[in-house]
């Protein structure tokens, strides 16, 4: 075997927040050789970010490298002079970016900022470099370049910016190229890859992603990697105990099963790499788990590598996940009366109307002429990409947002009718679980503050007050012990389950999950959705949920609508949609769904 | 459902460093307006024309002024006028800003449209001009000089703080507090305020010393403290001229005015960090 192009050496990096240093990546060793593609998966703290900034050595101020180096060419980038990476950054390794509009240069036309790299690293210019520029843009796909090169990063849409991004990282011609996230330019990577065979490392929270692309995978956790081998290897047959846990919890669009979090969260501790980081949270946990510390071992053949006690002995640690029990299908019989019906709904927005009005408005549609009826107990998903008017319209039912036409029916009454005590009580019977709990939870008040608000409005004696908002925290999974503590003292997963008890404790009949899983890590989504399932069961409410991502549709949901610009393109069974979906639209969006098996494309190269 | 156990809660800083020095800087300025009050080494007013624009010694502690008074009387003397003066017109402006600020930045439309092109032009006005064409208005003297430096503060409170209040009331704990149906007055001070508190400090502690000064404007163009009465802007304001004879005189209310303000700004800092924990762990 050849040199690797980069080797990663027992790499520790640590960070210091208020005088203590917090380890990120503990001990990391991994190579890349030339035209390998490594993905590193991994949740928020698992440390892929700070090992992949590490290569760069792009790490932040704060950080510590306490041990390893990242050897570069024979040099060791960590400790490099600022002119030799000024050399090596762009030119041979090259970073693209997870986010494009924050990336790209809104003031430079996009041919202007490629040709940057271009006379920076390649001393090219005028005609040629121009000629260059087009031929990048080309190479990542994008029709009519000259176009293209004369925009602004504003004028393009989201795909093509990240294209953009990646036609610029090409552009020193490197041989190594770092990807943070890539999740909606997978099919550009994997076609370019085969073209220009450039080495990839790129760092992802979607196994599904990274299975889509990695010839090796890694698999890193609180800082450690656990697991590291072949990618059909790591996902056919994971040896590591969180990366079964990890495969159980991706949910899957091939299959309706439900998928399966891991208890707990990872450990932050700064000791934690005593022992196993993993132990808490383990199944199979023994003693020495919690005593010793374990070495990556080869649990079976060569290139594959386990950091687990018990990796020479897979019976220890139980079965490969294998499908789980299908989800009972709702008994149509039992279907009632709808609890919320929505005929020929429209949602505008006014533009353009400039000061107090008076300028000349003209009312854009933001959802058109929608209808569907949803049952109690029942899941309707909402599917579509951003900007389908999927959140416009749960707003409209809320009354969030006014509609401009239509009817909305809730447990027989009028809802765009309602006064304001008509609506107060409303409100009180239907709720809203956001994306992002952080932005949900006000960060000055206390988890006890926050979910016993509902019973202030609604009106219940203080002394009521602490046994019910108690009892709904139990309901989902947190104990008194959070009663007193601020947003900022929880985890992503513990914040969504303060919402959900928020929104849960006043016993609403309707529900809207405006994506509530979209920004939480891969054990905990399952976990929320599998809590979410069991609320419904519970208090037996209804739910909408707004999402984008069809493998968590498939996994909750009765009936599925989809959306494209404002209108209904589908609606139908969940079954059916998903089995056998008439519009060319759902087709197209099913298509689009990274799965874990890697494709057999793959295969042939 | 399995329960969660409760991971250990991330350390708060303990003592916090900004909080004990801002509020000692804070008691100090107030301490030396309490003494003032009952005490001074000299009468604040006497004058001593043998001994002028003295320096430091132990019979004038912060030496002479111009007609030789001991300018640490008149430090002591004239304290609880600035005081109230900086804190007063500071609390005024933000007493107006505020709700102005919540009001328009929450509910948008038109009476934002409406109310903010009128703040514009209102700061389009430099703040003393306004102060004066207000006490054109109320007549000289102390309560009047509050009165209109806390009135020609305000909009410059509600330019600031709406900015904030917009940010804040983007995030879904806003939405959600709508959608639970909270009223209006309770999102705008139950949920938005306390997450604006950052720029109202910072603003805040500044105004306290810009008030001090434009005080000492007003008092100078004889509007505000009457003479031969002194407070700390005055008192610089009469120094400064006779700096390059000696800077002595100028030392002490530039001293008092500095401990007020920072110990105001860092005792607010410490507050806000105190009272609320947006600390994050992220590290990823």
């Amino acid at each position: 075997m050849t040199d690797p192009l980069i080797a990663i050496e027992n790499l520790t990096v640590s960070f210091a927040v208020g005088g203590v240093l917090h380890p990120a990546v503990k001990d990391l060793s991994l190579t890349l050789h030339a035209s390998e593609v490594v993905g590193l998966v991994g949740e928020s703290g698992s440390g892929k970010s700070t090992a992949l900034l590490a290569v760069m050595s792009y790490l932040p101020g704060n950080a510590v490298v306490e041990a390893g180096r990242v050897l570069h060419g024979g040099v060791d980038l960590l400790r490099a002079s600022r002119e030799t990476l000024d050399d090596v950054r762009g030119r041979r390794i090259a970073m693209i970016y997870q986010d494009p509009t924050t990336a790209l240069n809104p003031a430079m036309t996009v041919g202007a900022q490629i040709a940057e790299v271009l006379a920076r690293h390649l001393s090219m210019e005028g005609a040629r470099a121009r000629e260059r520029t087009h031929e990048l843009l080309r190479l990542v796909q994008l029709d009519d370049p000259p176009r293209v090169a004369a925009a602004h990063p504003h004028q393009l849409s989201g795909g093509m910016q990240q294209r953009v991004m990646i036609a610029m990282a090409l552009a020193g011609e490197p041989d190594v190229l770092l990807m943070d996230e890539p999740t909606t330019a997978l099919d550009v990577v994997r076609t370019l890859h085969r073209q220009i065979r450039s080495a990839i490392v790129f760092v992802s929270h979607n196994l599904a992603a990274v299975a889509q692309l990695a010839d090796r995978i890694g698999v890193l956790y609180a800082g450690e990697l656990m697991e590291l081998g072949p990618a059909a290897r790591v996902l056919e047959e994971p040896s590591h105990p969180y990366t079964r846990g990890l495969i159980a919890a991706v949910p899957r669009i091939g299959a309706r099963r439900l998928p399966q979090g891991i208890p707990g969260t990872a450990s932050r501790d700064p000791q934690r790499f005593t022992h196993c980081v993993f132990a808490d949270r383990c199944a199979f946990t023994a003693d020495i788990c919690r005593s010793s510390r374990p070495a990556l071992l080869v649990p079976s053949s060569g290139g594959h590598l386990s950091r687990c006690h018990f990796a020479g002995e897979p019976s220890r640690i139980g079965a490969v996940p294998g499908e789980r029990a299908t989800r009972a299908t709702h008994d149509r019989m039992h279907e009632t009366s709808p609890l919320l019906e929505v005929s020929r709904l429209s949602v505008e927005y006014r533009r353009g109307a400039g000061f107090l009005g008076l300028g000349r408005a003209h009312a854009v549609r933001a959802v058109r002429d929608v209808s569907f009826r949803l049952p109690r107990r029942r899941v309707l998903a909402v599917v579509g990409e951003s900007g389908s008017g999927k959140s416009t319209l749960a707003r409209a039912l809320l009354r969030l947002t006014p509609a401009a036409q239509g009817r909305i029916v809730f447990d027989g009454a009028d809802v765009r009718a309602f006064d304001a005590g008509h609506l107060r009580a409303y409100r009180r019977r239907a709720q809203i679980v956001f994306q992002n709990p952080t932005s949900s939870l006000n960060p000055h008040k206390t988890v006890a503050d926050i979910v016993a608000r509902p019973l202030v409005l609604e009106g219940v004696p203080r002394e009521d007050r602490r046994s019910r908002v108690l009892a709904t925290l139990r309901a989902v999974g947190l104990t008194e012990a959070y009663l007193d503590r601020h947003p900022a003292q929880l985890s992503g997963g513990e914040k969504q389950r303060v919402a959900l008890a928020r929104a849960f404790v006043t016993e609403p009949l309707l529900v809207v999950l405006d994506e509530p899983t979209t920004a939480l890590d891969v054990s905990v989504q399952a976990t929320i959705l599998e809590l979410l399932l069991e609320q419904k069961e519970r208090t037996g409410c209804a739910y909408l949920l707004i999402s984008h991502d069809l493998a968590v549709v498939r996994q909750v949901a009765d009936e599925v609508l989809v959306m494209r610009n404002g209108e209904v393109c589908e609606i139908g069974p969940a079954e059916r949609i998903f089995g056998s979906p008439s519009h060319p639209y759902t087709r197209e969006l099913l298509a689009a769904v990274p799965d874990l098996e890697p494709p057999a494309a793959r295969n042939s190269v | 459902m399995n329960q969660l156990v409760a991971a250990p809660v991330p350390r708060l800083p303990r003592v916090n460093r900004y909080l004990a020095f801002g509020a000692g800087l804070t008691v100090l300025a107030l301490a030396v307006a309490l003494v003032g009050l009952a005490y001074s080494p000299y009468a604040p007013s006497k004058v001593d024309l043998l001994h002028r624009l003295a320096a430091p010694s132990p019979a004038h502690l912060l030496g002479t002024d111009r007609f030789g008074r001991d300018v640490l009387s008149r430090v002591l003397a004239g304290g609880w006028r600035s005081i109230t003066l900086g804190f007063g017109a500071t609390a005024l402006g933000l007493a107006i800003g505020l709700p102005v600020a919540l009001a328009t930045g929450f509910h948008r439309g038109r009476l934002d449209q409406i109310v903010m092109r009128f703040v514009d032009a209102l700061l389009s006005i430099p703040t003393l001009v306004f102060a004066l064409l207000v006490i054109v208005g109320l007549g000289p003297g102390l309560v009047q000089a509050v009165l209109a430096l806390g009135i020609a503060a305000s909009p410059k409170f509600v330019r600031i703080v709406r900015s904030a209040v917009l940010d804040a009331a983007s995030h879904d704990y806003v939405t959600a507090a709508r959608a639970r149906g909270e009223s209006g007055l309770y999102i705008q001070y139950g949920e938005i305020l306390p997450s604006v508190w950052a720029p109202i400090i910072v603003e805040g502690s500044i105004n306290v010393g810009f008030a001090l000064v434009g005080g000492a404007a007003l008092s100078y163009l004889g509007l505000g403290t009457q003479p031969p009465h002194a407070d700390w802007g005055v008192m610089i304001n009469e120094a400064q001229k006779y700096i390059s004879v000696s800077f002595w005189p100028l030392l002490g209310p530039a001293l008092a005015i500095c401990a007020s303000v920072i110990g105001f700004n860092l005792l607010g800092e410490g507050l806000r960090d105190r009272l609320h924990v947006q600390r994050s762990f992220r590290d990823d």
